[in-house]
């Protein structure tokens, strides 16, 4: 995974729009009329290394116009005889393993290319896609493919290829930063270590009822740390001394490496003097796993005539 | 140490990226051949007022689901789970009516609600989604739009499509004006329709004004062609016309007779209106009920030729029967002698782009045939409006296309690009 900056709301807007989305896709499968076993079709899958990938779900819409071949007019007689078609495609895809260090270990999912036949060609088809959010489900990952203009005359997804990431150990860090404590001379007004993570506070400025904070997390190299909510406030919480938590008002996570994390954050109606801040981290390490993928021939659904 | 799961899947990145199309191989070709081809007419004629398709839309949303009966599936195994397929099919049938004598089309009401058609898999309804109202005045065509939304996914096509259309004998264009300032109810009548404008009332640049209107039950009154809600408008002392921004009422029977009370509400008004009008139109005496049915109507997807919108084709070949734009005898499309700088008498390619309803069609490269006057021509173009550009055909792919150009391809006729762009390069 390459080195980036993790901003909140992409990710806020993924996942409403994949929320969306299975919201869509349940309403279809729903739909009243169109309720048809059809003839069996065999899940399209693939194994990539410990995982394997599934296609859980084909929805394929399509909007066809027909206009007669010249407009109706008085006196003129018209035929309908040709129609102009509009098809997407979306593919859902689950990522499933048996095994435990896998499912956590998990890092990314790429899809690298898919394929239709048309006529006696292969395209290679344009395609866009996201994480699909599902809670207190067992697959170690849902995600969806869009197709936003599939090939006239296709009738199956050729292949879909792709690629599994995934790191050897992974892990999750409720790190505590006292904010009452004594402050350092020079540097960091205060540092520390959690399972080799390196932790500095290096801004907390107040104003009134109003605080910013800034922290440094750095872990060894070869490892990637990423905030285990990925909301504005990124999960983290700032209490009073009683206990109280301050209002989030949110702020911004700059990764310059994947092992590097700045978040710098601001809270509002603080009650009494800061207490301590409670950042939610996860981090993925150890050997990194790429694990190749092809799943062939994936039917377009066909309506039953 | 766990991760929790929705933690984890926030850092998981499906990464899916797009690609330009690109063949890759060529395996042995899969097309499914045309279903049954369908052309007739699709229209009817009854009591003299005749019953046409204009477009025919239909959708489809299918949906093929991989059921997990036996549990979540590991690696290494071979689970052959079940399938489902599911989805849901509507159409849109749009009408156009056009009545005996141009002048019947105000009498037109509309459709009764009971509206059917048959398919493989029953008997359907459709629902009225719009009705375009018959301006006073204006076109020759009444439009209307009917909806099946729930098709059943095996139907093919609608079978004996039927309905009803209200006509009444008689339909009066009517216009009320008040005078405002006037002593109050003030009550004018015409055509059995009575108007009592019962208020008015300026201020700080708003300006009110309430209505009763009276009918017979029996007659038929509507406010068609007009923005304006209860066909009422003000006049201001310039003659400027003011549409209300709000209003309200409520229309009740009340024995033999329709009552309306309604009031609109005028904003940002410089001075205040010296008129206000009511535009109806009445229709009366005993409406009847013309039944007609439409020609079996294939669905768009049984039709032979279905081209994907928006696709660009590039080398067709020239315009023949089948492509979505051929009519016979339709129109001609010329090109000018050294049009964009073209050769006279080279071969060119013609890019035309039908407008249809405001819609922008696909880009569809024609080849044009040699006229006799070293022009280029595209026979049999449906009449319409289009955009056209032109290209050398020679250069394709390396030269460049001409800035598009509009042109009305009318039936029967000649049309020539008249403009002559730059834009060929040599």
């Amino acid at each position: 995974m390459s080195s980036r900056s993790w901003s909140t709301r992409p990710w806020v807007a993924l996942a409403f729009a994949a929320a969306l989305l299975t919201l869509a896709c349940g309403a279809a499968a729903g739909w009243g009329a169109g309720k048809d076993a059809g003839p069996e079709v065999a899940r399209p899958q693939a194994p990539a290394g410990p995982y394997l990938v599934t296609i859980d779900r084909i929805l394929q819409s399509r909007v066809l116009t027909a206009t007669p071949t010249a407009p109706p007019s008085p006196g003129t007689r018209f035929e309908v005889n040709t129609a102009e078609s509009r098809r997407t495609v979306q593919l859902q895809l689950g990522v499933y393993t048996d095994n435990r260090s896998a499912f956590t270990g998990l890092a990314s999912l790429q899809i690298t290319g898919l394929s239709a036949q048309v006529g006696s060609r292969l395209v290679e088809v344009p395609h866009y896609g996201g994480i699909l959010e599902s809670a207190n489900d067992r697959a170690a990952l849902r995600g969806y493919v869009y197709i936003q203009r599939f090939p006239r005359g296709a009738s199956e997804i050729r292949a879909l290829r792709g690629e599994i990431v995934s790191y050897e150990r992974a892990g999750s860090l409720d790190i505590e930063i006292p904010l009452d404590g004594p402050r350092a001379p020079a540097g960091p007004l205060w540092t520390g270590e959690r399972e080799g993570v390196r932790v500095a506070l290096v801004e907390a400025k107040q104003s009134g009822a109003e605080i910013q904070v800034a922290v440094d997390l750095d872990a060894p190299a070869g490892t990637i740390l990423y905030p285990r909510v990925t909301d504005g406030t990124y999960g983290v919480t700032l209490l009073d001394r009683q206990g109280r938590g301050a209002s989030a008002n949110g702020g911004t996570l700059t990764q310059s490496r994947p092992y590097q994390l700045r978040l710098r954050l601001g809270f509002s109606n603080l009650r009494a003097q800061p207490g301590k801040l409670v950042l939610p981290i996860a981090y993925l390490g150890g050997d990194r796993h790429t694990y190749g993928f092809r799943i062939e021939r994936i039917p377009i659904p066909v309506r039953p005539q | 140490m766990k991760i929790p799961s929705r933690c984890r899947r926030t850092l998981v990145a499906l990464v899916l990226a797009g690609v330009p199309s690109l063949a890759v191989g060529a395996p042995p070709p899969a097309v499914t051949p045309p279903r049954a081809p369908a052309a007739r007419p699709a229209e009817s004629v009854a009591d003299g007022y005749r019953f046409s398709v204009a477009r025919v839309v239909q959708s489809q949303t299918l949906s093929l689901d991989f059921l997990r009966p036996d549990g979540v599936p590991v690696a290494g195994t071979v689970a052959r789970p079940s399938s489902q397929l599911s989805g849901r099919h509507t159409v849109q049938v749009h009408l156009s009516v056009q009545p005996p004598q141009p002048e019947l089309l105000r009498n037109i009401e509309g459709l009764e609600r009971k509206v059917t058609a048959e398919t493989e898999v029953g008997t359907v309804g459709l629902q009225v989604f719009f009705a375009e109202p018959a301006a006073p005045g204006g076109g020759a065509l009444w439009k209307v739009g009917l909806t099946a939304p729930d098709l059943g996914l095996p139907a093919t096509r609608l079978r004996q499509l039927r309905g009803e259309l209200i006509v009444w004998p008689r339909a009066v264009p009517v216009r009320i004006e008040f005078p405002v300032g006037g002593k109050l109810p003030e009550t004018r009548e015409a055509e059995g329709l009575r108007i009592t404008l019962t208020q008015t009332r300026s201020r700080g640049g708003l300006f009110t004004s309430a209505f009763r209107m009276e009918w017979d039950a029996a007659q038929n009154v509507s406010h068609p062609g007009s923005d304006a809600p209860y066909g009422v408008s003000a006049l201001s002392a310039t003659g400027g016309v003011l549409i209300p921004n709000g209003s309200g009422g409520d229309t009740s029977r009340q024995g033999a007779r329709m009552v309306r009370n309604c009031n609109v509400l005028f904003s940002e008004v410089t001075g205040a209106p010296t008129r206000v009008r009511v535009e109806a139109l009445v229709r009366s005496g005993a409406s009847r009920r013309i039944p007609f049915t439409l020609p079996d109507l294939p669905l768009p997807d049984q039709l032979p030729t279905a081209i994907e919108a928006d696709e660009e084709e590039i080398g067709t070949g020239p315009l023949q029967p089948g492509n979505a734009l051929y009519h016979s005898p339709g129109g001609t499309l010329r090109i000018p002698p050294g049009y964009g700088g073209t050769r006279p008498g080279e071969p060119l390619l013609a890019a035309v782009s039908r407008l249809q309803d405001g819609d922008r069609g696909p880009w569809r490269w024609l080849e044009a045939a040699s006229g006799a006057d070293n022009s280029a021509l595209v026979p049999h173009l449906a009449p319409g409006r289009y955009r056209v550009m032109v290209l050398r055909a020679t250069g394709l792919g390396a030269g460049a296309a001409t800035p598009a150009a509009p042109v009305e391809i009318a039936l029967g006729r000649t049309s020539s690009l008249t403009v002559s762009p730059a834009g060929v390069r040599p």
